[in-house]
């Protein structure tokens, strides 16, 4: 055995997964398929001014267009930034036209932990409850109680900011005080609880420290988090996580490893360790463990599932339900809502920021009211115009330079996020065509249907009668999804239910057909509900590694 | 400055140099008056990784902007005056001192597509022959209200406010506030900030107005 337990990925779940293994007493293998990443050194462009990038920012579009194809297709991408998002030509995977599908990804160690938007919402009981019973998907195996007290032990761990709010379809946590909100935010939450009927706006959640927390220094406020934060202010692997893995004494971290499969044996049902390739030498190797965590994406999770033969059936050992790849889901999102807000032009905020505001879901709580099943949130902020209105226009001169010394006027934003069903045709499966490393490649396919394009014809209405509310000109909406996979929350395709018939994975992420396979990322969720997920994978992989920590001690795993 | 090679963007302002010794020492400053213990962390967060077999790649190096071939003289001239018609110098330097010029040359070469290209040559053709017309190119620059260059105009705006001057002389450049205050009094000589923190994108898809 090279370990007790082997955890696969070292993102947001998979540093979760180590830590809390490791704290239990257990050797974990990490592996991680892309680079090392040192925080006293990798964060290379944390704090550098525009003119210190090759492109200002602006990325080198020529290069991205050939080798970053799917990741360009994801705003913001650019000069300062790319090293975190794979080159699409070396790690390709296959989609098909009418049925797109952007997978956004970074391989190093740390995962998305770093890139991700920090945004930190509990799903709350009704979205466990409702789940199966309006014709879509099927049950949660668990109840908001089961995961409540997990939602508190990581929210504890890795610092959340915002108010205890009071709303029954997005439960309070254990928060930080908040940045706040600014004066033209204050003013639109005003005017919408006015005109709706006390529809609250809160401050955005979000897993940034407005305290310390141990070494890790409160937010100052540099915004572009993107970039990687060498004072730990944000949630990552590299600052919370895989400190405190390393702190037992307890952790191997293996970089540059790519997994290709779990080995099965049929006789006992269980996986006896994981198939590696030396991601640079192209060398094959096998580890071996007691446990296997996978948490190396849901996408990066199935595709190993699937390539993990049963050799008795030359199926994968983890389908008999038929449901491994399918009903893969991602938020509804890109439905927004930007117009100007008159006034206040004596205020500005001084700082960046790195949250927002939250309009919890107000769709379809008691009963339905909709013409869609579910509902959906969205986050925003208020902020003033800065020097980039000056490229639009036909002035020069001095007027022009003077008008852009000054801010412009306040813009408020709100773009929704909503709940994707669960569609069985919405599924990745394994090509015929092969990557770099000799695995098969993905092949994607999703498209968005009738209750996902309901939803976002009504986020445009909607964000357009708030923003009236609030006595906004020059108002813009927009109701258009894009392919799915942009909102970065690709969820489902291993998917939790008490059924093996119908899931991959128990009511403690354990695979059906492998009781000592956990999977605890993206891929186990049964349904999306609305809010941001992240907070959600580690809260169950916190749940399922304390429940597969016991079992190891029982010696039932 | 001729056309006699490939240049980079910022060679004449060293950015390398200056920019950096300028802004690491602000963040020492604020590092120090936080009392902020980033190399005992940081120690600790490197230390985890134990490579087995492989090896890490090099940790990525931010690139210099790549080399560019300045537009022939005359080509140059006429952009270089433009840029400082746009963008002129009063308490602060104009486009030109700034490398607007050089920016827009090297977006040219490297960044630009076909499309772009053949409208900044046939706006450069309607600066040069409204500059040859003599009399007052605030004038022969446009068609009544309308710009003649609005490419170009465009290009000049983010050039000048993503160079040092523009970014950090002529706007307010705090990369690391250190305290956020929601909504602040703003004197009537306070700077709009020029740091875009959800990074920018400059299209030009359809000429100015886009």
């Amino acid at each position: 055995m090279d370990a007790d337990v082997i955890v696969v990925g070292s993102g947001i779940s998979g540093g979760w997964a180590a830590k809390e293994l490791t704290e239990r007493g257990f050797s974990v293998l990490l592996l991680e398929r892309g680079r090392d990443v040192d925080p006293t050194s990798d964060y290379v462009t944390e704090h550098l001014a525009p003119y210190e990038l090759p492109y200002r920012g602006f990325g080198d579009r020529h290069r991205y267009q050939r080798d970053y194809k799917v990741q360009s297709r994801m705003a913001g991408l650019s000069d300062a930034n790319e090293h975190w998002f794979v080159n699409d030509a070396e790690n390709p995977y296959e989609t098909a036209p009418e049925a797109d599908f952007a997978w956004i990804r970074g391989y190093h160690l740390g995962g998305r932990s770093i890139t991700w938007g920090r945004a930190s919402f509990r799903l709350s009981p009704l979205n466990f409850s409702e789940a199966g019973k309006d014709g879509h998907g099927i049950p949660w195996p668990i109840g908001y109680d089961d995961l409540a007290p997990w939602y508190s032990h990581v929210e504890r761990f890795i610092g959340v900011n915002g108010d205890a709010d009071g709303i029954p379809s997005l439960p309070d946590g254990e928060f930080m005080p908040p940045h706040g909100m600014n004066c033209v935010e204050e003013h639109v939450k005003g005017a919408v609880a006015a005109k709706f009927g006390g529809r609250p706006i809160i401050n955005e959640r979000s897993a940034v420290l407005t305290q310390p927390i141990g070494d890790r220094q409160p937010c100052h406020y540099c915004g572009p988090c993107i970039r990687g934060c060498s004072t730990g202010s944000y949630f990552s692997s590299e600052s919370s996580t895989l400190p405190a893995a390393k702190a037992t004494g307890r952790l191997k971290v293996m970089t540059d490893v790519v997994v290709d499969s779990l080995i099965h044996d049929p006789a006992t049902n269980r996986v006896t360790g994981v198939r590696i390739i030396d991601a640079k030498s192209r060398t094959r190797s096998t580890v071996s463990a007691r446990v296997v965590f996978l948490n190396a994406s849901t996408l990066g999770s199935t595709q190993i599932l699937l390539n993990s033969l049963d050799t008795q059936t030359g199926r994968s050992f983890a389908n008999r339900s038929d449901a491994l790849g399918r009903y893969l889901m991602d938020h509804v999102m890109g439905p927004f809502g930007l117009a100007t807000i008159p006034g206040f032009t004596d205020r500005m905020p001084m700082g960046n920021r790195p949250s927002g505001i939250y309009i919890p879901r107000f769709q379809n709580l008691d009963g339905s009211d909709r013409q869609f099943r579910r509902g959906y949130g969205y986050q925003g902020s208020a902020s003033r115009q800065m020097w980039t209105r000056g490229g639009e226009g036909d002035d020069i001169g001095l007027s022009l330079k003077h008008r852009l010394r000054q801010p412009g006027p306040w813009q408020m934003f709100i773009g929704g996020m909503g709940e994707c069903m669960p569609y069985a045709d919405n599924r990745a499966t394994l090509s015929s065509q092969t990557d770099n490393w000799g695995r098969p490649q993905l092949h994607v396919e999703f498209h968005w249907h009738e209750n996902e394009l309901a939803m976002a014809r009504d986020m445009a209405a909607e964000a357009k009668a708030m923003l009236e509310a609030a006595g906004a000109t020059d108002i813009m909406v927009g109701d258009t999804l894009g392919p799915g996979g942009l909102a970065i929350h690709e969820m489902g395709t291993a998917r939790m239910g008490d059924d093996p018939a119908q899931a991959v994975l128990n009511a403690r992420n354990q695979c059906h057909d492998a009781a000592n396979v956990f999977v605890t990322d993206g891929a186990c969720m049964t349904a999306s509900a609305a809010q941001n997920p992240s907070l959600t994978y580690m809260a169950l992989t916190a749940r399922a590694a304390a429940f597969a920590a016991d079992q190891m001690k029982q010696g039932v795993l | 400055m001729s056309s006699t090679g490939p240049v980079r963007v910022n060679d004449r302002i060293d950015y390398r140099q200056q920019g950096k010794a300028l802004h690491r020492r602000d963040i020492l400053k604020w590092i120090a008056a936080a009392a902020f213990s980033t190399p005992a962390i940081a120690q600790g967060m490197a230390d985890h990784a134990g490579h087995m077999m492989g090896g890490g790649d090099a940790a990525p190096s931010v690139p210099l902007p790549p080399p560019y071939t300045p537009f022939a003289p005359e080509h140059h001239a006429a952009l270089e005056r433009l840029v400082d018609l746009v963008i002129p110098a009063d308490d602060t330097p104009g486009a030109k001192d700034a490398g607007v010029t050089g920016f827009i040359e090297m977006m040219y070469q490297h960044w630009m597509n076909d499309e772009e290209r053949r409208r900044c040559d046939a706006e450069l053709d309607l600066v040069l022959a409204a500059f040859a017309a003599g009399g007052d190119p605030v004038v022969t620059l446009y068609d009544g209200t309308r710009f003649k260059a609005p490419t170009l105009r465009k290009l000049t705006v983010y050039g000048y406010y993503t160079s040092e001057i523009g970014a950090s002389q002529e706007l307010d450049l705090n990369l690391v506030p250190g305290a956020y205050d929601a909504c602040a009094a703003l004197g009537a000589d306070d700077k709009a900030p020029s740091l875009y923190v959800w990074g920018i994108s400059m299209s030009l898809a359809n000429g100015a107005g886009a």
